[in-house]
């Protein structure tokens, strides 16, 4: 992968270190300041997204001239979160810092040194058993409950994911006894369903992950489905921000659970009949939030427009988390009678990410765990009883910390609160 | 790599396994700055690279530094302390033997003291973190405006240390009270009244040794004299809210405006009538922070993309509304009757000197822009100016984007009484810098780029010229710019960063300063402070730069009878 495009962005990082933080505006005290879990883990300024840019920069002027069991470690714990675009970019509108760190992981693959071992490990599983978790295949469906209505051809189809087939079953099968009780008609794609290789993309391994996205499409297409429901925040954002990179047609909408929840709540056709009392924190995934935006590929180039005045021609895109999905669970857990809804202070397009993504799970846990502490104690701090999520992944990394580190405060996914608000005994949510 | 095995083990058993790195992308990481490809093109011509140190350390405690600084001793290793790293001085530039401490890992607020009003810090806090903790309490730092990241510790200790806040909240300079000190010798000095049973960190003048010019002199001695661990950081009265109410998305985060407190953009089209409203504003102390614009900073900070900036750019509105530059002051109140009395004094200094207030509100929105509508775009400035007030946020902008920015002509960060820095403007940037401008070597967006703040209420006033240029344009060179206003100025005695020609007082400051570096620094571990590689910065901080500078232009003898100094 060609760091070539990025040139003048790598050479214009001022160093000026606000990639590390949540966007000073927003900053509500001292203890929750830190936005990037890997600087906040390791210190040295190389864990940061500066860092890793210099270290691009290095690598492609060849300062640096092969690849280190180092180097490898500073690239992969890494969350590719996205937290430092939002807080690079308003202050140096040079540094795509997403576009590096991407295209970064995407050369230690072409290099040969990249992804890690135990990111290989899960790319064979995916590769022989369409998970990445090692699970046989035909185990996938598994997790089905009883009574539940599916239909043999529906306009939606839910998209369940590996975590949630495997690993956090109970947020499938919510999902469906939600959508069962408000009265939402859904088909599957049962053992057709593999991984929509989120996981491969997002350690660097570009090509096969196109040729994943390639046959999940073809997949979803030959189901004639005209909107696709994850409720799997990895998924969402591939499907939402990166398959429109690798694909050229995708025929069909994305949406999550909490979107249609809310669409429901607005059009007044959803009250949740059952209080659940309780003080509700929600954290954002990132891949929810700011990494579910559409970002297009830029094809222009650098050009010298004028005397002294040097620009992207056409303007290059970036992201900025504002297509991220925010208002609609906050919206969903408001609407719920009992529940006290209170914010953490990092939320939104500067959340601090869980620490679980872009294989530092697999090939990092004690960092993810870490992460994922960190963010516990943010949730602890607004005393709130439940931390709320809308992603599998998120939700396991969460569940460990808070199980490691014997913590009272519980976790739910959102189809697990909404569920409790419409599974009343006087017959649960209305629906119209 | 010249560190031995020995002393890295040394290091090592301090810090921890974790703590210590010697990988080159780790080591890469601290010897890389954008900045100096900016600066230098004042005629310096240094790379974004320097030489890589021979290892990184993280020490966690006063204790570690202690120890670092012992065994650095010990080996006749040179050492360099890094705060959160924004200056490129802040970093191990020496060739040979050398290594960066980051006291990355010590980042505490100690203590927020309301009764002697001041924070004890560590080194990484930030001056943002800092400014949200104290307001809690009714009170704020100075805030330099460097941006909202850098480290307060190091600009009280070791670096200048001015912003917009300096009206009321002075030069860093002034504010360190008790400071805890690691020497170079691997003592730890407690400066002013800790070492006192009961005493706490209020002061940096005793009871106790108080070594405050010898800490840090004028400017800072950009970390050549040791290593400051803790500071008790002076705090003033703030009389804002205690919480910000803040929203907004990116690029435009809104901090929402409270009733007590008011924005004033305003202007002259002559610099004498500036420079006597400026002696007036100061002396009826209106306002909580004041700083200057000019084009070139409206330009960058109100633009969201680069393209963005490129049609303001072309546009030049600002540049006819601003061609002779302007203000921007906050006044924040104690109440409504003070506000009032605020606005009425600064109504009729203008009226005395020919002043205008600028209305945002008036100014067309920018072809070019995202935005289509008069009132978005009022909001956004305000914003800008309103964040660039209290926390610094967007100083990179003004600094740094769109392209890389020098200082301009020399004297080129100027700290004098207004009517000489005036003058100089006058005589030296506008001048000078008009001529390249017209030559094209550098961007023409209007000879006045000055950046400025005022001190104290009083006098004093620093400035710099902001100066743009494209390395990518293959016109670009402001070699001459730097050069031919580096002779002017050395001739007629004035030196760049320094409130004090003429040349032959430097000359004594350095001599006396050499003198305290070889009792201080008497195994010269502590780094020299470098100005982007080239040694030299401030008089006193140890590095080669300033005296080579210095002898390079004594064959132009300074002219006496021009230079009265301060
Ligand atoms: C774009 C830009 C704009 C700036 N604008 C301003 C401005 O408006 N006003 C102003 O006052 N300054 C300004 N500066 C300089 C500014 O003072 C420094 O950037 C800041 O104060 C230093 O904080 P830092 O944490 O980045 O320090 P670092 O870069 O880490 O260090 C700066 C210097 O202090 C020394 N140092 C750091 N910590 C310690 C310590 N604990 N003990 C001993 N020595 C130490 C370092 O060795 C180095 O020499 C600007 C710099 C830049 C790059
Ligand atoms: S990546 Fe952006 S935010 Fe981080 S140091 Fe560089 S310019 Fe600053
Ligand atoms: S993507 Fe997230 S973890 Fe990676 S450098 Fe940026 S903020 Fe840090």
């Amino acid at each position: 992968m060609n760091l070539s495009k990025y040139e003048y962005e790598m050479e214009n990082c001022f160093r000026c270190s606000h990639c590390k933080y949540i966007p000073w505006p927003v900053l509500k005290s001292k203890r929750f300041s830190q936005v990037c879990p890997s600087i906040t883990r390791y210190n040295f300024h190389a864990y940061s997204a500066s860092g890793k840019i210099e270290m691009a920069l290095a690598l492609h002027i060849g300062r640096l001239k092969e690849w280190t069991p180092g180097m490898l470690k500073i690239l992969y714990t890494c969350t590719m979160c996205g937290a430092c675009q939002i807080s690079c970019y308003p202050n140096n509108f040079l540094t795509d810092v997403e576009g590096i760190l991407e295209t970064l992981r995407q050369k230690a693959v072409e290099d040969g040194v990249g992804p890690m071992p135990q990111h290989n490990a899960f790319t064979k599983s995916i590769k022989e058993k369409h998970n990445p978790y090692n699970e046989p295949h035909e185990d996938r469906s598994n997790w089905m409950p009883e009574g539940i209505e599916v239909k043999e051809k529906a306009d939606l189809i839910y998209w369940v994911g590996c975590t949630s087939s495997y690993r956090r079953k109970e947020i499938a099968q919510a999902t469906v006894k939600v959508l069962n009780k408000i009265g939402v008609d859904f088909m599957l794609l049962r053992d057709d369903e593999i991984c929509c290789g989120s996981p491969v993309y997002n350690t660097g391994q570009k090509e096969l992950a196109k040729k994943m996205a390639k046959d999940v499409v073809e997949k979803i297409r030959k189901s004639g489905a005209k909107k696709l429901l994850t409720a799997c925040a990895g998924c969402y954002a591939m499907f939402k921000a990166k398959y429109p990179k690798l694909i050229d047609d995708i025929p069909f909408e994305i949406t999550s659970l909490a979107e249609i929840l809310d669409q429901k709540l607005q059009d007044g056709k959803l009250k949740f009949a059952k209080s659940v009392p309780m003080k509700v924190t929600y954290h954002d995934p990132c891949h929810m939030g700011r990494m579910s935006e559409y970002i297009p590929e830029w094809n222009g180039e650098w050009k010298l427009t004028g005397p002294h005045i040097y620009e992207h021609v056409p303007e290059k895109p970036v992201r900025l988390g504002l297509g991220g999905c925010y208002d609609p669970p906050r919206r969903v857990l408001e609407a719920i009678p009992g529940i006290e809804f209170v914010e953490m202070e990092r939320i939104r397009e500067y959340a601090w990410c869980c620490g679980a993504g872009a294989g530092c799970k697999s090939a990092f846990p004690d960092f993810a765990l870490w992460a994922a502490s960190e963010r516990i104690e943010e949730a602890k701090a607004t005393d709130a009883e439940i931390l709320v999520s809308a992603c599998p992944f998120c939700s396991t990394n969460l569940k460990d910390a808070i199980e490691q580190n014997h913590e009272k405060i519980r976790f739910y996914d959102i189809a697990e609160i909404v569920l409790m608000a419409l599974e009343s005994t006087s017959g649960g949510g209305e629906t119209k | 790599m010249t560190l031995s095995e020995e002393a890295y083990f040394d290091l090592e058993t301090v810090v921890g396994p974790e703590n210590i790195s010697q990988e080159p992308a780790v080591l890469d990481s601290y010897c890389c700055h954008a900045t100096n490809g900016g600066i230098p093109r004042q005629g310096l011509g240094v790379d974004i690279w320097w030489k890589r140190a021979d290892a990184i350390v993280l020490p966690g405690s006063t204790k570690e530094v202690q120890q670092i600084v012992n065994i650095c001793n010990h080996h006749g290793i040179k050492f360099k302390a890094h705060s959160t790293g924004q200056l490129p001085v802040g970093f191990a530039q020496s060739k040979t033997n050398v290594i960066t401490i980051d006291l990355r890992r010590m980042n505490r607020i100690i203590e927020i003291n309301e009764q002697f009003m001041y924070a004890l810090i560590e080194p990484y806090v930030t001056q943002a973190e800092l400014f949200i903790e104290t307001i809690k309490h009714g009170m704020c730092p100075n805030m330099i405006d460097a941006g909202a990241s850098i480290s307060p510790l190091a600009s009280v200790t070791s670096v200048l240390g001015n912003g917009d806040s300096s009206i009321t909240r002075s030069m860093n300079a002034r504010n360190p009270l008790a400071v805890e000190w690691v020497l170079p010798t691997g003592e730890i000095l407690r400066l002013g009244s800790p070492n006192t049973p009961n005493a706490g960190w209020f002061s940096g003048d005793g009871p106790g040794p108080s070594l405050r010019g010898t800490m840090r002199g004028g400017l800072g001695l950009l970390g050549s004299r040791g290593i400051f661990t803790k500071v008790a950081m002076k705090l003033y009265p703030w009389h804002g809210p205690k919480k910000l109410v803040t929203g907004g998305h990116a690029p435009w985060w809104e901090v929402k405006e409270w009733p007590l407190s008011e924005l004033v953009i305003f202007k002259w089209d002559d610099y004498k009538n500036e420079a006597d409203a400026l002696y007036l504003i100061g002396e009826a102390e209106i306002f909580d922070s004041l700083g200057r614009l000019s084009t070139t900073k409206f330009e960058a900070t109100i633009a969201e993309s680069k393209g963005e900036w490129a049609s303001i750019r072309r546009w030049n509105i600002f540049g006819e509304l601003f061609p002779k530059g302007g203000w921007f002051g906050q006044i924040i109140s104690i109440n409504q009757e003070h506000l009032d009395y605020c606005k009425s004094v600064l109504k009729r200094i203008l009226d005395q000197t020919d002043g205008k207030i600028v209305k945002i509100e008036d100014i067309n929105v920018p072809e070019g822009t995202k935005i289509n509508n008069p009132e978005q775009f009022a909001w956004r400035c305000k914003q800008i100016y309103l964040q660039l007030m209290l926390f610094k946020d967007y100083t990179l902008k003004v600094c740094e984007m769109p392209m890389a920015g020098t200082f301009g002509p020399l004297p080129a960060m100027y700290y004098s009484n207004i009517d000489t820095c005036f003058k100089l403007i006058s005589k030296y940037h506008i001048p000078i810098k008009s001529k390249y401008q017209k030559n094209g070597t550098i961007l023409d967006d209007g000879p006045d780029g000055i950046w400025a703040t005022i001190e104290e209420n009083g006098h004093m006033m620093q400035f710099m010229n902001f100066t743009r240029i494209e390395r990518k344009d293959p016109n670009a060179d402001s070699k001459g710019l730097g050069e031919e206003s580096m002779v002017k100025a050395f001739q007629d005695g004035y030196l760049p960063y320094t409130p004090m020609p003429p040349i032959e007082r430097i000359l004594l400051i350095n001599k006396y300063q050499r003198k305290l570096n070889e009792k201080l620094n008497p195994y010269k571990t502590a780094e020299r402070s470098s100005l982007l590689g080239q040694g030299g910065f401030s008089p006193g901080s140890g590095g080669g730069g300033m005296q080579k500078m210095i002898d390079r232009f004594l064959r132009g003898r300074p002219n006496k009878k021009e230079n009265k100094g301060t």
